[in-house]
Protein backbone atom coordinates (compact mmCIF):
# COMPACT_ATOMS: atom_id res chain seq x y z
CA UNK A 1 0.00 0.00 0.00
CA UNK A 2 1.12 3.46 -0.75
CA UNK A 3 2.08 5.92 1.97
CA UNK A 4 -1.21 8.39 0.70
CA UNK A 5 -3.11 5.63 0.55
CA UNK A 6 -2.07 4.67 4.26
CA UNK A 7 -2.40 8.04 5.14
CA UNK A 8 -6.24 8.33 4.19
CA UNK A 9 -7.07 5.18 6.14
CA UNK A 10 -5.16 6.54 9.12
CA UNK A 11 -7.70 9.85 8.34
CA UNK A 12 -10.40 8.38 7.62
CA UNK A 13 -10.68 6.08 10.80
CA UNK A 14 -9.67 8.28 13.26
CA UNK A 15 -12.64 11.16 11.83
CA UNK A 16 -15.09 7.96 11.74
CA UNK A 17 -13.38 7.23 15.62
CA UNK A 18 -14.27 10.41 16.86
CA UNK A 19 -17.95 9.91 15.58
CA UNK A 20 -18.04 6.85 16.83
CA UNK A 21 -17.04 8.21 20.52
CA UNK A 22 -19.72 11.16 20.40
CA UNK A 23 -22.25 8.58 19.62
CA UNK A 24 -21.40 6.41 22.36
CA UNK A 25 -20.54 8.89 25.33
CA UNK A 26 -24.06 10.49 23.83
CA UNK A 27 -26.30 7.60 23.18
CA UNK A 28 -28.68 8.20 26.77
CA UNK A 29 -29.53 11.60 25.71
CA UNK A 30 -29.97 10.49 21.75
CA UNK A 31 -31.97 7.90 22.73
CA UNK A 32 -34.89 10.40 24.29
CA UNK A 33 -35.23 12.04 20.57
CA UNK A 34 -34.42 8.99 18.50
CA UNK A 35 -35.85 5.97 19.84
CA UNK A 36 -35.87 2.77 17.38
CA UNK A 37 -34.26 5.29 14.37
CA UNK A 38 -30.96 5.13 12.63
CA UNK A 39 -28.56 7.86 12.81
CA UNK A 40 -25.96 9.88 10.62
CA UNK A 41 -23.45 11.35 12.76
CA UNK A 42 -20.51 13.94 11.39
CA UNK A 43 -18.43 16.54 13.59
CA UNK A 44 -19.94 15.46 16.86
CA UNK A 45 -24.12 16.55 15.24
CA UNK A 46 -26.83 14.57 13.81
CA UNK A 47 -27.13 15.42 10.43
CA UNK A 48 -30.10 12.84 9.66
CA UNK A 49 -32.38 10.50 11.63
CA UNK A 50 -35.01 7.99 10.13
CA UNK A 51 -36.45 4.37 10.67
CA UNK A 52 -34.41 2.74 7.89
CA UNK A 53 -31.01 2.60 6.23
CA UNK A 54 -32.33 3.11 3.08
CA UNK A 55 -34.53 5.85 4.05
CA UNK A 56 -31.04 7.54 5.80
CA UNK A 57 -28.82 6.91 2.60
CA UNK A 58 -30.97 8.28 0.31
CA UNK A 59 -31.89 11.64 2.47
CA UNK A 60 -27.69 11.62 2.55
CA UNK A 61 -27.40 10.91 -0.81
CA UNK A 62 -30.02 13.67 -2.12
CA UNK A 63 -28.11 16.13 0.34
CA UNK A 64 -25.07 15.32 -1.40
CA UNK A 65 -23.30 14.68 1.76
CA UNK A 66 -20.17 13.01 1.93
CA UNK A 67 -21.22 9.38 3.42
CA UNK A 68 -17.37 8.19 3.77
CA UNK A 69 -17.09 10.53 6.18
CA UNK A 70 -20.51 9.81 8.21
CA UNK A 71 -20.90 7.45 11.06
CA UNK A 72 -23.78 5.34 11.14
CA UNK A 73 -25.37 4.27 14.15
CA UNK A 74 -28.82 2.89 15.54
CA UNK A 75 -31.05 3.78 18.15
CA UNK A 76 -32.34 -0.05 19.45
CA UNK A 77 -35.83 0.01 20.61
CA UNK A 78 -36.68 0.24 24.24
CA UNK A 79 -36.84 -3.09 25.80
CA UNK A 80 -34.84 -5.62 23.09
CA UNK A 81 -31.34 -6.81 23.33
CA UNK A 82 -30.15 -8.25 20.30
CA UNK A 83 -27.95 -11.41 20.87
CA UNK A 84 -26.21 -12.32 18.49
CA UNK B 1 2.07 -5.41 18.55
CA UNK B 2 -1.49 -4.20 19.76
CA UNK B 3 -4.60 -3.23 18.43
CA UNK B 4 -7.04 -1.37 20.50
CA UNK B 5 -10.61 -2.44 20.93
CA UNK B 6 -13.42 0.13 22.10
CA UNK B 7 -15.17 -1.22 24.66
CA UNK B 8 -18.68 0.28 24.45
CA UNK B 9 -21.92 -0.35 26.80
CA UNK B 10 -24.91 -1.94 24.71
CA UNK B 11 -28.10 -3.44 26.69
CA UNK B 12 -26.28 -2.76 30.10
CA UNK B 13 -22.56 -4.61 29.13
CA UNK B 14 -19.70 -3.84 27.84
CA UNK B 15 -18.98 -5.25 24.58
CA UNK B 16 -15.22 -5.01 22.14
CA UNK B 17 -16.08 -3.07 19.11
CA UNK B 18 -13.36 -2.27 16.36
CA UNK B 19 -13.16 0.40 13.52
CA UNK B 20 -12.06 -1.14 10.49
CA UNK B 21 -11.71 -0.06 6.86
CA UNK B 22 -12.57 -2.65 4.05
CA UNK B 23 -10.85 -2.25 1.10
CA UNK B 24 -11.38 -4.06 -2.17
CA UNK B 25 -12.90 -3.79 -5.79
CA UNK B 26 -16.68 -4.43 -5.16
CA UNK B 27 -16.48 -2.13 -1.86
CA UNK B 28 -16.78 1.57 -1.64
CA UNK B 29 -13.82 2.47 0.61
CA UNK B 30 -15.11 3.29 3.71
CA UNK B 31 -14.65 3.24 7.79
CA UNK B 32 -17.49 0.65 9.73
CA UNK B 33 -17.32 -0.62 13.01
CA UNK B 34 -17.58 -4.28 13.77
CA UNK B 35 -18.18 -6.51 17.72
CA UNK B 36 -15.04 -8.48 17.91
CA UNK B 37 -17.51 -11.75 18.34
CA UNK B 38 -15.76 -15.20 18.82
CA UNK B 39 -18.95 -17.08 18.97
CA UNK B 40 -18.78 -15.84 15.14
CA UNK B 41 -16.97 -18.52 12.72
CA UNK B 42 -16.84 -15.66 10.49
CA UNK B 43 -16.05 -11.93 9.88
CA UNK B 44 -19.29 -11.08 8.67
CA UNK B 45 -20.98 -7.28 6.99
CA UNK B 46 -24.55 -6.93 7.87
CA UNK B 47 -26.96 -5.33 5.41
CA UNK B 48 -26.38 -1.84 7.69
CA UNK B 49 -22.84 -2.03 6.23
CA UNK B 50 -23.76 -3.27 2.90
CA UNK B 51 -25.94 -0.73 2.05
CA UNK B 52 -23.32 1.87 3.25
CA UNK B 53 -19.96 0.39 1.57
CA UNK B 54 -22.55 0.09 -2.13
CA UNK B 55 -21.97 -3.49 -1.80
CA UNK B 56 -24.24 -4.98 -4.40
CA UNK B 57 -25.60 -8.93 -3.62
CA UNK B 58 -26.45 -8.77 -7.21
CA UNK B 59 -22.82 -9.36 -8.24
CA UNK B 60 -22.41 -12.09 -5.01
CA UNK B 61 -22.72 -15.64 -5.02
CA UNK B 62 -23.42 -17.89 -1.87
CA UNK B 63 -21.47 -19.18 0.09
CA UNK B 64 -21.16 -22.91 -1.33
CA UNK B 65 -21.32 -24.53 2.35
CA UNK B 66 -23.23 -22.57 5.47
CA UNK B 67 -25.58 -20.98 3.10
CA UNK B 68 -27.82 -19.68 5.39
CA UNK B 69 -27.10 -17.69 8.78
CA UNK B 70 -29.14 -17.45 11.95
CA UNK B 71 -28.39 -13.79 13.77
CA UNK B 72 -30.12 -12.40 16.19
CA UNK B 73 -33.49 -13.85 15.22
CA UNK B 74 -33.55 -13.06 11.78
CA UNK B 75 -32.55 -15.58 8.45
CA UNK B 76 -29.49 -14.20 6.72
CA UNK B 77 -28.39 -15.85 2.98
CA UNK B 78 -24.32 -15.71 3.44
CA UNK B 79 -22.47 -14.53 0.53
CA UNK B 80 -19.07 -14.39 -0.08
CA UNK B 81 -17.05 -11.08 -1.37
CA UNK B 82 -13.74 -12.17 -2.32
CA UNK B 83 -10.43 -10.31 -2.50
CA UNK B 84 -10.93 -7.82 0.42
CA UNK B 85 -8.52 -6.34 2.63
CA UNK B 86 -9.45 -5.04 6.51
CA UNK B 87 -7.33 -2.32 7.60
CA UNK B 88 -7.03 -0.74 11.31
CA UNK B 89 -4.91 0.93 13.63
CA UNK B 90 -2.63 -0.37 15.89
CA UNK B 91 -1.41 1.41 19.30
CA UNK B 92 1.17 3.87 17.80
CA UNK B 93 -1.47 4.97 15.11
CA UNK B 94 0.06 2.79 12.44
CA UNK B 95 -2.36 1.03 9.92
CA UNK B 96 -2.29 -2.66 9.79
CA UNK B 97 -3.76 -4.68 6.67
CA UNK B 98 -5.28 -7.59 6.32
CA UNK B 99 -5.79 -9.82 3.20
CA UNK B 100 -8.39 -12.02 3.44
CA UNK B 101 -9.76 -14.61 0.15
CA UNK B 102 -13.20 -13.80 1.11
CA UNK B 103 -15.48 -12.43 3.61
CA UNK B 104 -19.14 -12.78 4.39
CA UNK B 105 -21.87 -10.32 3.24
CA UNK B 106 -25.47 -11.46 4.72
CA UNK B 107 -28.41 -10.39 3.24
CA UNK B 108 -32.25 -11.49 4.93
CA UNK B 109 -33.62 -14.07 3.10
CA UNK B 110 -36.96 -12.06 3.39
CA UNK B 111 -37.36 -9.78 0.37
CA UNK B 112 -38.02 -6.52 2.84
CA UNK B 113 -35.32 -5.92 5.34
CA UNK B 114 -36.60 -6.22 8.72
CA UNK B 115 -37.06 -4.00 11.25
CA UNK B 116 -34.78 -5.04 13.33
CA UNK B 117 -31.69 -5.58 10.71
CA UNK B 118 -30.37 -1.77 11.23
CA UNK B 119 -29.26 -2.22 14.64
CA UNK B 120 -26.96 -5.80 14.25
CA UNK B 121 -23.90 -4.57 13.95
CA UNK B 122 -21.24 -6.35 11.43
CA UNK B 123 -19.09 -8.84 13.09
CA UNK B 124 -15.14 -9.38 13.04
CA UNK B 125 -15.30 -13.09 13.91
CA UNK B 126 -13.13 -16.23 14.42
CA UNK B 127 -11.97 -16.58 10.69
CA UNK B 128 -10.40 -13.13 10.88
CA UNK B 129 -8.72 -13.80 13.79
CA UNK B 130 -7.10 -17.29 12.85
CA UNK B 131 -6.38 -15.82 9.28
CA UNK B 132 -4.39 -12.81 10.88
CA UNK B 133 -3.10 -14.58 13.94
CA UNK B 134 -4.44 -12.64 16.37
CA UNK B 135 -5.45 -13.25 19.90
CA UNK B 136 -8.45 -11.68 21.50
CA UNK B 137 -7.48 -9.76 25.14
CA UNK B 138 -11.30 -8.66 26.75
CA UNK B 139 -11.35 -7.63 30.52
CA UNK B 140 -15.00 -5.83 30.87
CA UNK B 141 -14.57 -5.33 34.34
CA UNK B 142 -11.77 -2.92 33.70
CA UNK B 143 -13.20 -2.27 30.22
CA UNK B 144 -9.71 -3.20 28.87
CA UNK B 145 -9.57 -5.22 25.28
CA UNK B 146 -7.44 -5.59 22.75
CA UNK B 147 -6.26 -7.93 19.76
CA UNK B 148 -2.66 -8.66 20.05
CA UNK B 149 -0.44 -10.36 16.93
CA UNK B 150 1.26 -13.47 18.08
CA UNK B 151 4.79 -14.47 17.54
Amino acid sequence: MSIPEEQEIKRTLEMFERSENWFSDNYKELEKEYLDMILAIRDEKVISASATIEELLENLKARNEDISSVYIGSISPKGIAFIL
Amino acid sequence: MRIPLHVRRKFDQWMPFISINLRGSRVRPMPIEALVDTGSPWIAITPKDALRLNISIKHLRKAPQYTTVMLAGIKFWRYLLKGVSVHMKDEKGGIISIALPSISVLWPTQKKLPKGTKNIPSILGSDFLTTAKLSLHFDPSKQIAFLEKQT
